[in-house]
């Protein structure tokens, strides 16, 4: 027979009708046909299958890959085909099979009577019926799946599970070029950087699993040969004091957890948080200059900044460094050169559609639309401050002509909600229409793709921020995904207009300043979100908060966050990750600490090539144990490799 | 008989930005009416206790961003709404337009068991503004009988005019809703992958 069957659920049942409902508000049982959900292996590729009860007799190689539900999928050169068709037709309806590879999705829902069920959604966009698990198993299944296929976890759902296309191809010749055991090191580095954090972890995780089919041989026999001779173990006995001794660390020192289709092992054990303090702020005197006005030692002041923010009296300076108005390099007589270039082009942009007549605007609608999202939200942002207190202000006309200009400086991405949060702020310090429109740009430029249609880079940071909490808090991890809050939507807010709403307007010039110096670290506020919520963890979990709660209690947050100890305690966090010995490779990514991969295979290699089997500390986990996912092609690549 | 258990209604409010979403939700539980709401960021709610028929239920009203491209998001707090409030502005011919585009966006989303008869309630919010009034009543009328005879209320949030009106027929129809809905716990739902143009299908099929 050339096929094999690699997984299969058994109790799996359709229903042969939808539930219904009857008038009486009961279910009515629907009619079940029960059977096995396979995945299946043949020389071809892998298919998942449903075969119902009492159909299995006939030939499973002539199946077709397609199915549709009114169709049979059918063999046909069996002897007594006829026969089979007709003995089996009624239950031959229920046959399903497709290949792996036609697939699109998985959702795993709770149907009516709270039965775990799965559907599968194909690439052609049809729909199988729901399998419902009446015996449970049905998350089994999926990480069986995962063998085959990768998944990411939709955001927004989380219970829908969507395959990545193509990852495969890329997945394979990512490892082939990751030449684990020949000479070609120099291209690892390369290789990881271009690749997205995905493929790196997936990378990783055929590196584990080398090591563990190397450790722990199968019936294999191509790793069995590759394990004897390169590694000149031909004991099984050895291997097995091996495979015990990793599974011992996995079992024992590390928190395995699941996120996105990808396991998570990692064993955190960061140590006592740093003690840190924050030092004052940047004052006047701290700015010094060369005789051409030239900043001395930009680098430092940044550092004074990242620990104290800036006093105000110096804002109006320093922030148009900080965003990029102003080179750090420039001297006074560039920065005058720039400041009336600045100028004219503003008042060319601000001219350009102060010029459109109305009869003009009444067929450019879109221009339309966008101006009267302006006003109503001009009219709407920090009326509290002085500046923006009285309807007459003439602040509230100048922010209007700021957005409005900033529409026509990037029409691309026009004006969205959450801008005029940003601009308020630097309208008060700047004092000045022009310097705070280019200020305003600079700002834009460093977050414009968290106001995108797409909304991915949000998504991206949400999902990266689960990430982050996963490691340092598995626990508070766990804790969110069983309550429905693992797509992190609750800080949407605080990723979007950077806490602008959860700090005063003192406070939130002190952050800004923070986070815009870049330091210490890639993705900074990132960290300030993970210690924030560290820091009201308990509250969520002690009274048990559901998705709703969770969001409220967070939006309820707003004005009663301590910021000093907020900064602290992010900088803490990064503290804790640099000195880190096994930080995971999509951490790194995160907040951009950088990992001399080769030299970590380097020691991986040296220190199988000389384990003694006996020392049990010669084995520690490295980053490279941080991402576990099997895969069946490793010994495909051991072959590569031989 | 329906059971005496705490019922608690879920109510989502969509529309175009600025039409109101926010200050109809405060005008409702709190009484208060305040020109200067914030734009709204991500989501939020608030709730409120009513008695429906002598029953007492527990209203959580959600609050949402108006501008289009935040609602890809919006599927996690659609979810299990038990009706859906689309409020246009009576001054902005644009709001009443996108009436449609919201409530498909809603059907897609949250794709609720037998969508045809999912609880929409309409609010044509700032007749206060009756000077400049562009939408008539008759044109949103009529859009609210062609949709299944969706319920239709003129309000004022700032004078809190016809916002009690409109929420009790709000919490009405979602606790109908709720009551037919008991057993469910969960509903069967299309994965609808990149084609929002579809109009929702029913998950029931008649195979």
């Amino acid at each position: 027979m050339n096929e094999q069957v690699e997984f299969e659920k058994s109790e799996v049942y359709i229903h042969d009708k939808p539930i219904e409902e009857d008038i009486n508000g009961l279910l009515i049982e629907p009619e079940k046909v029960g059977g096995r959900l396979q995945i299946v292996k043949n020389k071809y590729s892998n298919f998942i299958r449903f075969l119902p009860n009492g159909s299995e007799a006939s030939a499973p190689d002539d199946w077709t890959l397609v199915m549709n539900s009114s169709v049979l999928s059918y063999s046909k050169d069996t002897t007594n085909e006829t026969c089979t068709i007709e003995n089996k037709k009624n239950l031959n309806k229920y046959k399903y099979q497709f290949d792996i590879h036609e697939l699109s999705s998985v959702r795993r829902i709770y149907q009516g009577y709270g039965i775990p069920c799965i559907v599968f959604m194909l690439l052609d966009g049809r729909l199988l019926p729901e399998f419902y698990f009446y015996k449970g198993g049905s998350k089994e299944f999926l990480y069986a799946l995962k063998e085959y296929l990768v998944f990411k976890k939709d955001v927004a759902d989380p219970r829908l599970w969507s395959v990545q296309p193509q990852n495969g191809e890329k997945f394979r010749q990512s490892l082939y070029e990751l030449s684990l055991f020949s000479e070609q090191r120099e291209n690892v580095m390369k290789k990881f950087l271009n690749e997205p954090v995905q493929s790196t972890l997936l990378g990783f995780s055929k590196v584990t699993n080398i090591l563990r089919d190397v450790i722990k041989p199968t019936e294999s026999s191509s790793k069995s040969q590759f394990y004897t001779q390169d590694f000149n173990l031909d004991k099984q006995e050895q291997s097995d004091e091996i495979s015990d001794l990793m599974d011992s660390l996995i079992d024992d020192n590390i928190h395995s957890t699941q996120n996105d289709g990808y396991e998570m092992v990692t064993k955190v054990d960061l140590g006592p948080m740093p003690d840190l303090n924050r030092g004052p702020a940047l004052k006047k005197e701290d700015i010094v200059f060369d005789h051409n006005g030239k900043i001395l030692q930009p680098e430092k002041i940044k550092q004074i900044i990242f620990r104290g923010g800036v006093e105000n009296g110096s804002r109006k300076f320093i922030w148009k460094f900080l965003l990029n108005y102003f080179d750090w390099d420039s001297t006074d007589q560039s920065r005058t050169e720039k400041r009336k270039m600045r100028f004219d082009d503003y008042y060319r942009m601000k001219q350009q559609w102060q010029t459109i007549t109305e009869e003009q605007k009444a067929k450019f609608s879109l221009l339309k639309e966008r101006e009267s999202l302006i006003e109503k939200d001009v009219q709407r942002t920090d009326r509290i401050q002085e500046q923006f207190k009285m309807d007459d202000s003439k602040h509230l006309i100048e922010m209007k002509d700021i957005l409005m200009t900033y529409n026509m400086y990037n029409f691309d991405l026009g004006y969205v909600q959450g801008m005029s949060d940003l601009l308020a702020p630097i309208m008060v310090i700047m004092e000045n229409e022009v310097d705070s429109f280019w200020c305003f740009a600079g700002f834009m430029n460093k977050k414009e793709l968290n106001f995108e249609m797409d909304q991915l880079d949000i998504k991206l940071q949400l999902n990266n921020l689960k990430i982050l909490i996963e490691f340092f808090d598995s626990k508070f991890s766990d804790y969110l995904d069983k309550n429905d809050s693992s797509n992190m939507y609750f800080c949407f807010r605080w990723i979007l207009i950077l806490f602008k709403r959860e700090f005063s307007f003192r406070e939130i010039n002190t952050l800004w300043e923070v986070i815009w110096t870049d330091l210490p670290c890639k993705n900074f506020h990132l960290l300030i979100c993970i210690s924030i919520l560290l820091m009201k963890k308990d509250d969520i979990m002690s009274n048990n908060y559901g998705f709703n709660e969770i969001l409220k209690f967070i939006n309820d947050l707003s004005g009663r966050i301590d910021l000093e100890k907020s900064l602290k305690h992010a900088e803490g966090l990064y503290l804790q990750l640099k000195n880190y010995p096994n930080v995971p490779y999509n951490i790194c990514e995160i907040v951009g600490l950088s990992v001399d991969i080769t030299k970590e295979l380097e020691q991986i290699q040296s220190r199988l090539l000389s384990t003694d089997f006996n020392e049990e500390n010669k084995l520690t986990p490295t980053s490279s144990f941080h991402s576990l996912k099997k895969h069946d092609d490793s010994a495909e690549l051991l072959d590569h490799l031989n | 008989m329906a059971s005496r258990k705490k019922v608690l209604l879920k109510v989502i409010i969509l529309g175009d930005s600025g039409v109101g979403k926010t200050s109809l939700m405060n005008q409702y539980v709190n009484k208060k009416f305040n020109n200067q709401y914030k734009a709204t960021i991500g989501a939020d709610f608030l709730t409120k206790e009513v008695m429906i028929d002598d029953r007492l239920v527990t209203m959580q009203i959600w609050d949402t961003a108006g501008q289009e491209r935040f609602q890809s998001l919006g599927v996690a707090f659609y979810r299990g709404a038990d009706c859906c409030v689309l409020v246009y502005d009576v001054t902005s011919p644009s709001s009443f337009k996108n009436l449609e585009s919201w409530r498909d966006e809603f059907l897609i989303q949250a794709s609720p068991r037998d969508p045809e008869n999912f609880p929409f309630v309409v609010i044509g919010n700032k007749v206060d503004l009756a000077d400049s009034r562009t939408v008539p009543t008759k044109r949103a009328q009529q859009w609210c009988s062609e949709k299944n005879n969706v319920p239709y209320f003129e309000t004022s949030a700032k004078e809190a005019l016809n916002v009690e009106q409109a929420f009790q027929t709000i919490a009405k129809n979602a606790l109908a809703r709720e009551k037919e809905q008991d057993t469910y716990e969960d509903v069967p739902s299309i994965v609808n992958v990149g084609n929002d143009q579809n109009r929702p299908q029913s998950s029931s099929c008649n195979c």
